[in-house]
Order: structure tokens, then C-alpha cells, then sequence
């Protein structure tokens, strides 16, 4: 992957070139292209999908529901129709736990969760555990931020419905093995959701291969607008979903007193949809595939693994998570420097860090911290960029310490 | 604005001076959710002055060099008093022109800060712990 070339394509890298955006985990830069398909969109496809008879209406419902088998296909699920649109990984996940165990809980069942989990991923489940009286248990990490696989084996069992877990933390920046506890569970009969809101943006996820009942995440992360996510569910099991909105678009026909619903995924869909939002998605999917999911990965890792090998270098600084890294996200913290007062100094010196508990308080609580400094880098992002932020980071001790 | 006008050698010394001390029952517990910074206070009154202030405070320099400003602002003061040096430093922090400067002492040094929206709530959060203090258990939550 040429970095270079690849930059020229971000209006964003190219307006601002000495702006060091390391806050990716939190949203992406969008490409040219992306930024072009919604001036398409509304320059000469803005009408509305699914209710219309005239043509114009019909190409553009067309153009959306061919962004629907864009996503199934990067996500390589076999069944159409089996994603539905969303807000975000927020929502879809708000969705699965009000919408299906809401309604498939029973009191004493287990919820299992890992101490890694975004709030995103933790809160609708500690939620339902209290309304329908289960139980929510947790999934350890190592000392090194590993998950602990024979602590999943352990919290696992015969009680246990389901096993919510991310697919690659957002603070660590590591890649569960999801495979391992996938398999863990279905011996167990218990179903997967992955919240894939790091992981879409960096690495393959291939569905059949996996086979989770339920996957979740978002667009602004992996290049597309905000306000777009996906939400994959097994077939049997979204029909089995209880719409969380009702309203337009998603019912077959509507009396005084009742209404008979659509079938899916529009059931679920209620209300006009991101039209912008999943046009951008499919456009930032063929970005994404131009360059090839395997070589995103490949290059965000070696550039994650290149930050921790020259922050550790540097007397004073922790970094956490292993000594072998596995994505672009690397959070750290230096001895004596509060990280907001790090990211404050960063920030005048034109660099986008992120500073604080990143949405995941037990895990910050875990590593005995309260807060960290994560420098989450994309494919645009290059050593160079790197290279600075350490000299920043050194000039930075003396200017707090030897003031 | 320069990072040393928000980052001065008073500014730096105050906060290495932030109270840090063991606190059993605190009145009031503040925590800044996005950052850390987390104060617990106590205090004990004599003629209806505050005459002790026990403080435990940890968090960024700003917020631990506003915590020892407060302390050193708030000591031997009324009630009445320190509200109204709340509402100065709290109108000084949002660029108020019309606030009396007096009342605020060295913690006018901290002016750069309401310059940066994300770290005025990390000088505001002693004042507003030292608020709901004196105003008692029915501000506290
Ligand atoms: C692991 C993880 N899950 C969920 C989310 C929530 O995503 P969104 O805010 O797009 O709904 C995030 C975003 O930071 C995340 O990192």
C-alpha cells in the first residue's frame, strides 16, 4: 500500500497536512469518493425508497437495496436480506437486547460479557439482566490485556443464552479469537453477538466462517458517514425480533386497530432511511476493498507494532495491551502527566489524541488507571506521524517536569 | 494563546501543592466521567465560618492546581462568601467581564483556561464541590 497515494485521496489529509489525526478509533476521515457519492446522491438521486411508483424513486430504492448485498457481501453472510440498517453499533445492539432477549430471557439465564466491553456493549445488557432478573457475567483478561480463554471457558455454561463480546478492544487494540470462543459457546448452545465496531474497519469478518447469531457496527468508523451502522442477525432469529420502532415503511397494511408487518428486514426498518448513510457505506466497502481488507490489517498492525516498539522506548511511558500488537490502537500513559494534560499539549502541537476512559470504565478500572492517552492510527496513517508524536511526547516531560 | 500561559510556573507549583488527604466519610464526591479528575471534601465549621476544609483530589494540573486555588479561596469564609466566589470563578471561566477580580486571588492565573471548553470543567470542579458543600445534602446529588 502506497501511504502517499493513498493520502491524496482524503480531502481532509490533503487540507490540513500538518494535522496529525490519531483518533480513528472514535470516527474516520471519509475519501474523496465517499464525499462525491453523497453530492450524487443528492444532485440527482435524493427520493425516497420502498413508496414510490415513478421511475426516479424506483432507481434510487434500487441503488439502496443494492447497498443492502454490498454489505451482506462484505460481511460474506449467505442469506439475503439479512442485515438490517441502523444508527450505529449503539443502536443495533440497543436493538438485539430490546427487541429479541427482551423477549428470550428468562430469570436466572446468563448474560456473558468481557471487562473490555464498551459501554456500548455492556450497558444493554446489564440493563435487560436487571429487568427480566438474569444474570450478567464477565470474561477476564490477562496480564498482558489478552482475553482469557480458559476464563471463558470457565464463565460459559449451561445457564448461559448468550455471549456478547467485541471483536477487537478499543482500548488494547487486540483481536479476540473469536473463533476459539465462538466454538466455546455453540458447544454450549449459546448465541455469539460480536461487536465489530473496531474490527469492520481493519479486518476481514467473514460470517460463514464464523457463524455468530448477531454482529454489529458502524459506518463512521471504516470510512462511511455517521449515523449509518448495520446490524447482521441470523435469519430465523430476526424474524423472530420484535420491532423496536413502529411506523411507516415497515407494515404490509394498517387498520383502526391493527397492523400487519412486513416481512424482514424491513419489518425492522420502520421510517425513512439513512438513504445518504448507506450509499456512503457501500461506496467506503468498494474504498475499502480497492485496497483490500488483508493489507488494511496487515499495515495497521505493523504500524501499531512500530508506535508500542518506540513508545516503549521511552523511560517513563506505559503502554498497555501485549508486546505483539494486532491493530492500529495503542493506548499508553506517561509517569507524572495526567493524559489530559498530555492531550492538551499534543492538541497545540497539532495532534489528535484521545484522552480518558474511552467508553470502557471496568476495563480502565481493571488496568488500575483512571484514565489513558490511545493513539488509534487508520492505512492513512504513516511512521512518520509516529515519529513525531514520540518527539512531542519527549519534549513534552521536560516541559511539564522540568518547569 | 501559548501553552505556557495555561501551563505558568504558579500554575504548576499550585497543583503539585493539591490536597491530598485521607478522607473517611466525604460530604461531597464529585468525578469528571470523561478524564478522571475526582475530589471528595469535608469541612468543619466554627462560628459559621469554614474553618477546616479536608480535601482528597487527583486528577490533571489544571483541576489540582483549581483545587488548591479554592482551598486557599474558601478557608475561614462564610457560606455567603464562598457562593459568591463560586459564581465569580464560575463567570470568570465563561468570560464574564463584569466579575470582581478580588474575590479570586491567585486563581486568576487560570484565565487561559476558559479559552479551551474541554478543560473548563476541570478548573470548575472544586468550585462546584465546594458549592454543593455549604449548600448541603440537598445539592449533593
Ligand atoms: C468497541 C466499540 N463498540 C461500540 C462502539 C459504539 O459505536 P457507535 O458510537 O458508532 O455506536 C464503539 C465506538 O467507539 C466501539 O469502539
Amino acid at each position: 500500500m502506497d501511504n502517499q497515494k493513498i493520502r491524496v485521496d482524503f480531502p481532509m489529509l490533503i487540507k490540513h497536512p500538518d494535522f496529525i489525526y490519531f483518533d480513528n478509533a472514535a470516527t474516520t476521515q471519509k475519501p474523496k469518493s465517499v464525499i462525491d457519492a453523497l453530492t450524487n446522491y443528492y444532485e440527482n438521486d435524493n427520493f425516497n425508497v420502498h413508496r414510490s411508483v415513478y421511475s426516479a424513486a424506483e432507481r434510487t430504492t434500487q441503488i439502496f437495496e443494492a447497498c443492502r448485498e454490498k454489505v451482506i457481501q462484505f460481511i460474506n453472510a449467505k442469506e439475503n436480506k439479512s442485515i438490517i440498517f441502523t444508527a450505529g453499533t449503539t443502536q443495533s445492539i440497543n436493538q438485539v437486547a430490546n427487541g429479541y432477549y427482551k423477549y428470550n430471557l428468562k430469570k436466572d439465564d446468563e448474560i456473558v460479557v468481557s471487562i473490555a466491553e464498551h459501554h456500548s456493549n455492556l450497558l444493554p445488557w446489564q440493563n435487560i439482566a436487571k429487568q427480566n432478573g438474569s444474570k450478567l457475567k464477565y470474561i477476564d483478561i490477562n496480564e498482558d490485556g489478552t482475553l482469557n480463554l480458559e476464563s471463558a471457558k470457565k464463565v460459559i455454561n449451561t445457564k448461559t443464552k448468550l455471549l456478547a463480546i467485541t471483536a477487537v478492544s478499543n482500548v488494547l487494540g487486540t483481536i479476540n479469537n473469536l473463533k476459539a470462543l465462538i466454538n466455546i459457546a455453540h458447544q454450549k448452545n449459546v448465541d455469539v453477538l460480536i461487536d465489530a465496531a473496531q474490527a469492520a474497519p481493519e479486518i476481514k469478518i467473514d460470517i460463514q466462517e464464523l457463524k455468530p447469531e448477531w454482529m454489529a457496527f458502524s459506518g463512521h468508523k471504516m470510512l462511511a458517514p455517521t449515523g449509518i451502522g448495520i446490524l447482521y442477525g441470523r435469519k430465523d432469529l430476526l424474524e423472530k425480533m420484535h420491532p423496536t420502532q413502529l411506523g411507516g415503511e415497515m407494515i404490509e397494511h394498517v387498520d383502526k386497530n391493527n397492523f400487519k408487518t412486513k416481512d424482514i428486514p424491513y419489518r425492522l426498518e420502520a421510517g425513512t432511511p439513512n438513504i445518504e448513510g448507506v450509499i456512503g457505506l457501500s461506496t467506503a466497502i468498494d474504498y475499502l476493498q480497492s485496497l483490500g481488507m488483508n493489507n488494511i490489517e496487515k499495515y495497521c498492525k505493523a504500524l501499531g507494532q512500530y508506535l508500542y516498539d518506540q513508545l516503549t522506548k521511552i523511560d517513563g511511558v506505559t503502554v498497555y495491551g501485549p508486546e505483539k500488537r494486532q491493530t492500529g490502537i495503542v493506548s499508553f500513559s506517561i509517569d507524572n502527566i495526567h493524559p489530559h494534560d498530555a492531550a492538551t499539549y499534543l492538541d497545540f502541537n497539532n495532534i489528535a489524541v484521545r484522552a480518558g476512559q474511552h467508553c470502557a470504565e471496568p476495563l480502565t478500572n481493571k488496568l488500575g488507571v483512571n484514565a489513558t492517552l490511545r493513539a488509534s492510527m487508520y492505512f492513512y496513517n504513516n511512521k512518520d506521524e509516529c515519529d513525531k508524536l514520540i518527539h512531542k511526547i519527549i519534549e513534552m516531560r521536560s516541559f511539564f517536569n522540568g518547569a | 494563546m501559548e501553552l505556557r500561559d495555561l501551563y505558568q510556573r504558579i500554575i504548576l507549583e499550585n497543583a503539585k501543592k493539591c490536597p491530598n488527604e485521607q478522607i473517611q466519610n466525604p460530604s461531597v464526591h464529585l468525578h469528571n466521567p470523561t478524564c478522571g479528575d475526582d475530589i471528595s471534601i469535608n469541612c468543619q465549621y466554627e462560628n459559621s465560618l469554614l474553618k477546616e476544609i479536608n480535601i482528597n483530589a487527583d486528577g490533571c494540573i489544571i483541576f489540582k492546581a483549581a483545587t488548591t486555588f479554592m482551598k486557599e479561596l474558601c478557608i475561614n469564609k462564610s457560606k455567603a462568601e464562598i457562593e459568591e466566589i463560586v459564581l465569580n470563578f464560575s463567570e470568570f471561566m465563561t468570560n464574564d467581564k463584569d466579575i470582581n477580580k478580588e474575590l479570586l486571588g491567585d486563581a486568576v492565573v487560570l484565565q487561559s483556561v476558559s479559552h479551551l471548553p474541554m478543560r473548563i470543567k476541570c478548573a470548575m470542579l472544586p468550585f462546584k464541590a465546594i458549592y454543593q458543600l455549604v449548600n448541603g445534602d440537598d445539592n449533593n446529588r
